[in-house]
């Protein structure tokens, strides 16, 4: 018997709720309202740009720094009234999700702080060159993968499919490529 | 496609790039625009090339080459106007 779409549906708006609890939110909205007001205070004029930073860098870092914390007090959690009702002594998430979790918005708020620190057309580089260098990094495994794939006998004239979705995939990569050539080394 | 094809482009991507650099390393100079003009256009007919053949433009019908070319267009436009933008 397979799930209805509505008991899906109400699975995963709960599961993007629990993990929406694991940054306890209403602390990242206090520490993101002193960053805001210290920003305001500091800064003899005010950068758009780099405010939505701060915001940015602050929520992710506080959130993922939230997570961790529900990761580290979880056998705690389950002893208290209050902080049983918590997402992991529910088991709505599991407690190497949330490290995970926890560690991905701590280090994407850490990058973005940064990027803060080298300014803007510096991280705009790195950003670029980084993301596309993910790209061609994944497009490898990729190629490994669909070597030993094709070694095994994985495909043939009926069944190609992933090696034309791959040409895509890679082509794409290649045009993103020609672009960031020139703008960033040629001109 | 012609198993040609994809070597000629191949080809063409090695000797436009070698041709951009060359450009750039020797004739590139803030005070004139038209160096620029050529690699710009050098990389648009590298970018063509590669969909035409490789992305499959060449096989599709003409409303998604041109939905293909009006998307590349306004994504050039909004990294010019971005890294114009944060450049000063």
């Amino acid at each position: 018997m397979y799930p209805s779409l509505q008991s899906l549906q109400t699975g995963k708006s709960k599961s993007l709720s629990a993990y929406w609890e694991l940054t306890k939110p209403r602390i990242v909205l206090l520490l993101d309202f002193t960053a805001l007001m210290a920003f305001l205070v500091a800064a003899s004029t005010i950068n758009i740009v780099r405010l939505v930073a701060v915001i940015v860098a602050g929520t992710l870092a506080s959130g993922g720094v939230g997570a961790l914390n529900c990761y580290l007090d979880r056998d705690l959690d389950r002893t208290m009234g209050r902080t049983s009702r918590r997402p992991i002594p529910q088991g709505e998430v599991s407690p190497v999700h949330a490290l995970v979790f926890g560690l991905a918005l701590f280090g994407a708020g850490i990058v973005v702080s940064a990027m803060l620190q080298i300014g803007l057309p510096l991280s705009s580089y790195f950003v670029t060159t980084g993301i596309h260098g993910a790209h061609v990094l994944a497009g490898i495994f990729l190629i490994i993968y669909l070597v030993r794939r094709a070694a095994t006998g994985g495909f043939y004239a009926e069944r190609y499919g992933t090696v034309e979705n791959f040409n895509l995939y890679w082509s794409f990569v290649n045009c993103v490529w020609l672009v960031v050539f020139p703008l960033f080394y040629l001109l | 496609m012609n198993k040609t094809t994809p070597v000629a482009v191949w080809s063409y991507l090695v000797v436009a790039t070698l041709l951009e650099w060359t450009l750039a390393k020797n004739f590139l100079s803030l005070t004139t625009i038209y160096t620029n003009i050529v690699i710009a256009v050098l990389a648009a007919s590298q970018i063509l090339s590669v969909a035409m053949v490789f992305l499959r433009l060449k096989y599709e019908p003409r409303g998604i080459v041109g939905l293909a070319a009006a998307s590349l267009f306004f994504a050039v436009l909004a990294v010019v106007l971005a890294l114009g933008s944060i450049g000063h």
